[in-house]
């Protein structure tokens, strides 16, 4: 068992980037190489998911994505910084493909460093007691099961280079009731409730587990919400609006750096206070 | 991908280095010893089987063994053999 010390840890190629970082703040500040960090983000073709590669891959990491299909982002990327950047498509649901997809990211990157579990699916709001049978298999799949999956196999590949980070975008549905979407409630609570265990678990291997609970912010997943609703919300809310996808990546991005190296096991929830 | 002795060799190198970087005093693995009596702990086992599926290529406990089921030694080697052939096929 390795002994518990005082001293600093071996620097990892996170360190790297985030010292590099807080030296040249400005730019994007490492040249990646075969020895730049990598991250696997779920569902990173648009919204929160696109925003967050974005970033990742201004601050040096490779970076690995999947989702159902290509969009401009993706191609345009994949085109523009080919040894820097990964897209397949691949079903969320489909967990046997997501495993390989991460294999394959481990073996062709080498390492993996970070993981987010940013895809998600909310179908339209059903009372739990009239959802289809298919559709709650569907929405347990997608929200909880597939980001278990994925983890499983990147924390293996993070055990194998001295440690990592995970974090889990979750919903403030997991801490507030809301009619119409039960089932997706009980699966993000569930990715809370396994935030927390894990990190228990993969601590010893210098893995870092957190969840971030966004409120509403605008999305394609909120797109949906009426006007109505939305005046509703922002009445309820005590900043008075709904977030930005910036506010939400900030948090995500801040549990993947090394500024946030002694949290773990957290749910931080980004939501202007309407939980509070 | 390795030899039926060679997996054997691969577990019991594993479990050997494993022991030794937790500080567990050294001794020959057999084969016959239990995990339990061994001190692998859960989290050590959990490494050995990170390590196993890096090094043989497959990983028996992804599909249809239960950790539980595993008494000794020999019964871990056995479970990576029969992987590591599913896996030519």
């Amino acid at each position: 068992m390795t002994a518990v010390s005082e001293a600093a840890p071996a620097a990892t190629a996170v360190d790297v980037v985030e010292a590099v970082e807080a030296a040249e703040p400005a730019k994007a500040l490492v040249r990646p190489g075969l020895d730049s960090p990598v991250a696997v983000v779920s569902g990173g073709s648009r919204g929160l998911g696109r925003v967050l590669v974005e970033r990742l891959l201004d601050r040096g990491y490779r970076v690995a994505t999947f989702a159902r299909s290509d969009t401009e982002f993706t191609t345009g990327t994949a085109t523009e910084r080919p040894d820097q950047f990964h897209f397949a498509r691949v079903d969320l649901t489909d967990t046997d493909a997501v495993r390989a997809f991460v294999r394959e990211v481990a073996t062709g990157f080498g390492r993996v460093d970070a993981l987010v579990n940013n895809a998600g699916v909310l179908q339209h709001s059903e009372l739990a007691l009239t959802t289809p049978g298919d559709q709650i298999d569907n929405l347990v799949r997608a929200n909880l099961v597939a980001p278990i999956v994925l983890t499983q196999v990147c924390a293996r590949a993070m055990s194998r280079t001295g440690g990592g980070t995970i974090v889990n975008v979750s919903s403030i549905n997991a801490i507030r009731g809301h009619r119409g979407v039960a089932v997706y409630s009980a699966a993000k609570a569930g990715l809370d409730g396994f935030t927390r265990s894990l990190a228990r678990e993969l601590g010893a291997l210098g893995i870092r587990v957190n969840s971030v609970v966004p409120g509403f912010f605008e999305s394609d997943m909120t797109a949906l919400v009426t006007d109505r609703d939305r005046e509703r919300i922002r009445r309820r809310t005590p900043l008075g609006r709904v977030a930005a996808v910036d506010e939400i990546a900030d948090v995500v991005q801040f549990l993947v750096s090394a500024q946030s190296s002694f949290i773990t096991g957290q749910s931080i929830v980004v939501d202007g206070g309407i939980t509070c | 991908m390795l030899s039926t002795l060679d997996v054997r060799s691969a577990v019991h190198g594993r479990i050997t280095d494993l022991l030794a970087e937790a500080g567990v005093a050294a001794r020959p693995v057999t084969g016959a010893e239990s995990l339990h009596e061994l001190a692998l702990t859960s989290l050590l086992l959990a490494r050995l089987i990170i390590e196993l599926e890096a090094e043989i290529g497959a990983d028996p406990f992804a599909d249809d063994v239960v950790l539980a089921d595993i008494s000794c030694v020999d019964d871990l080697v056995a479970a990576y053999q029969r992987a590591a052939a599913k896996a030519l096929v």
